[in-house]
């Protein structure tokens, strides 16, 4: 194959130049109208995710995006108004089931606190150069079990805490490509999902990293660190 | 196209419904202007070769709906071009079936060539391409949310700023994750071959 793939413009090409449905055929696809939306910043934004995480695989729906973006751009050079935005949803907790699932999620926060072994205390932590740093909060040498396997990590300042968000990565050291990931978590802690560890052998090692995102803009990246499940 | 007038201070004429809020006949000539403008930018040459009467198809079916639906909720502006975008992507979906060529060759034959490779001016070009977007697609269905999501606004043409506000994070996470993403996509390409 003669084609190089360093730069970015072959990559787009590319990319723009797919047909055909996504997997799942045409059916699986969003409504036009809902690319619409999303592509106009109109709808709520984990609804905006799912529609870029579908266009990421679907051509077809990548290209209705596309023109979605295009016509808008038309519309505000000729100088139309904007869509409106969305209707305000109902507050979280007249929502029945976003209602039951933050019990659920307490409750088993509460069984989570129980059980964990006593962690370092957790504090934030400067380097020498009065930089901040993040470091990984389980004892060297533990093992995690897998159905129970959170990682803990020093948070932020206080003072930096609010809208500070935190990503983790996690990998395996035979496949450096990520396998599981998760972001805007609001805690310095992260309870893996039993499922993403299917693919880790008893005994056999994950990789992980954090990154923080605070408020004002910085970010802070952890080293990467190791663990071992049991 | 039904023209719909309105008469300022007087009462609507009868026929399709006037008033605030619904497009005039200069409103709809403006929403297919553009709606050319955009199918010429985003889409295939030999599509875009074909906009206005694209354009024009999926503009009747749209005003046709509207003309069942005189007398319900307004038929804002921002509706139509909603509705318009709708019909134009259907339309196009339609015209792209229309156009497959079957890819196996005729007993003896040369296979013959996709709908819009006659159209362009380096059609083994246009081929690796597609590869290449075949290859980015099941890299891109490998790879983790955030990273696959920033990647694909940014191959989709967006500026890192966009990529962010579209996905509701800061610009330096957003940088951060399409340098990555873009990392472990090149990474999964020279895996199946494609050379850096």
């Amino acid at each position: 194959m003669t084609m190089t793939i360093d730069h970015d413009t072959l990559l787009r090409e590319a990319f723009v130049a797919r047909t055909g449905p996504g997997p799942g055929g045409p059916g699986a696809c969003p409504a036009p109208e809902r690319i619409y939306d999303a592509a106009r910043g109109a709808l709520p934004p984990g609804d905006v995710r799912e529609v870029v995480e579908h266009l990421a695989v679907c051509p077809e729906c990548a290209e209705a995006w596309r023109l979605a973006a295009a016509l808008e751009e038309e519309a505000r050079a000729a100088g139309e108004e904007a869509a409106p935005r969305p209707a305000s949803r109902r507050p979280w907790y007249l929502q029945p089931v976003r209602v039951a699932a933050t019990v659920a999620v307490a409750l088993v926060a509460v069984a989570v606190v129980w059980t964990v072994v006593q962690a370092p205390e957790e504090e934030p932590v400067w380097r020498g150069d009065g930089q901040l740093e993040i470091r990984s909060l389980i004892p060297e040498g533990e093992a995690l079990p897998r159905e129970e396997a959170v990682l803990r990590w020093t948070p932020v300042p206080e003072e930096d805490a609010t809208g500070t968000t935190y990503d983790v990565v996690m990998s395996t050291e035979d496949d450096p490509f990520p396998m599981a990931a998760a972001d805007r978590l609001e805690e310095a802690s992260y309870r893996i999902p039993p499922e993403v560890l299917e693919a880790v052998p008893a005994g056999g090692e994950l990789l992980w990293q954090v990154e923080a995102q605070l408020a004002d803009g910085r970010t802070v990246e952890s080293p990467t660190y190791k663990i071992r499940l049991r | 196209m039904d023209p719909t007038s309105r008469t300022p201070g007087g009462a609507p004429p009868p026929g399709p419904a006037s008033g605030p809020g619904v497009p005039s006949s200069q409103d709809v000539e403006a929403l297919r202007r553009q709606l050319v403008a955009a199918v010429r930018r985003t889409c295939p040459r030999w599509l875009a070769a074909d906009a206005d009467d694209l354009v024009q198809t999926a503009l009747l079916r749209v005003l046709e709906i509207r003309r069942k639906r005189e007398g319900e909720a307004e038929f804002s502006a921002f509706y139509l071009r909603r509705a318009a975008h709708s019909a134009v992507v259907d339309e196009i979906r339609r015209r792209r079936r229309r156009a497959e060529v079957p890819l196996e060759p005729e007993e003896g034959g040369e296979p013959p060539r996709p709908a819009d490779s006659g159209a362009g001016p380096d059609p083994e070009r246009l081929s690796q391409a597609r590869e290449l977007g075949r290859a980015i697609t099941e890299c891109l269905g490998r790879m983790i949310r955030p990273r696959k999501m920033a990647v694909a606004l940014h191959l989709q043409g967006h500026r890192i700023k966009e990529v962010g506000t579209v996905l509701g994070w800061n610009e330096k996470k957003a940088e951060n994750l399409i340098y990555r993403g873009l990392a472990d996509l090149r990474s999964c390409l020279e895996d199946k071959g494609f050379e850096r």
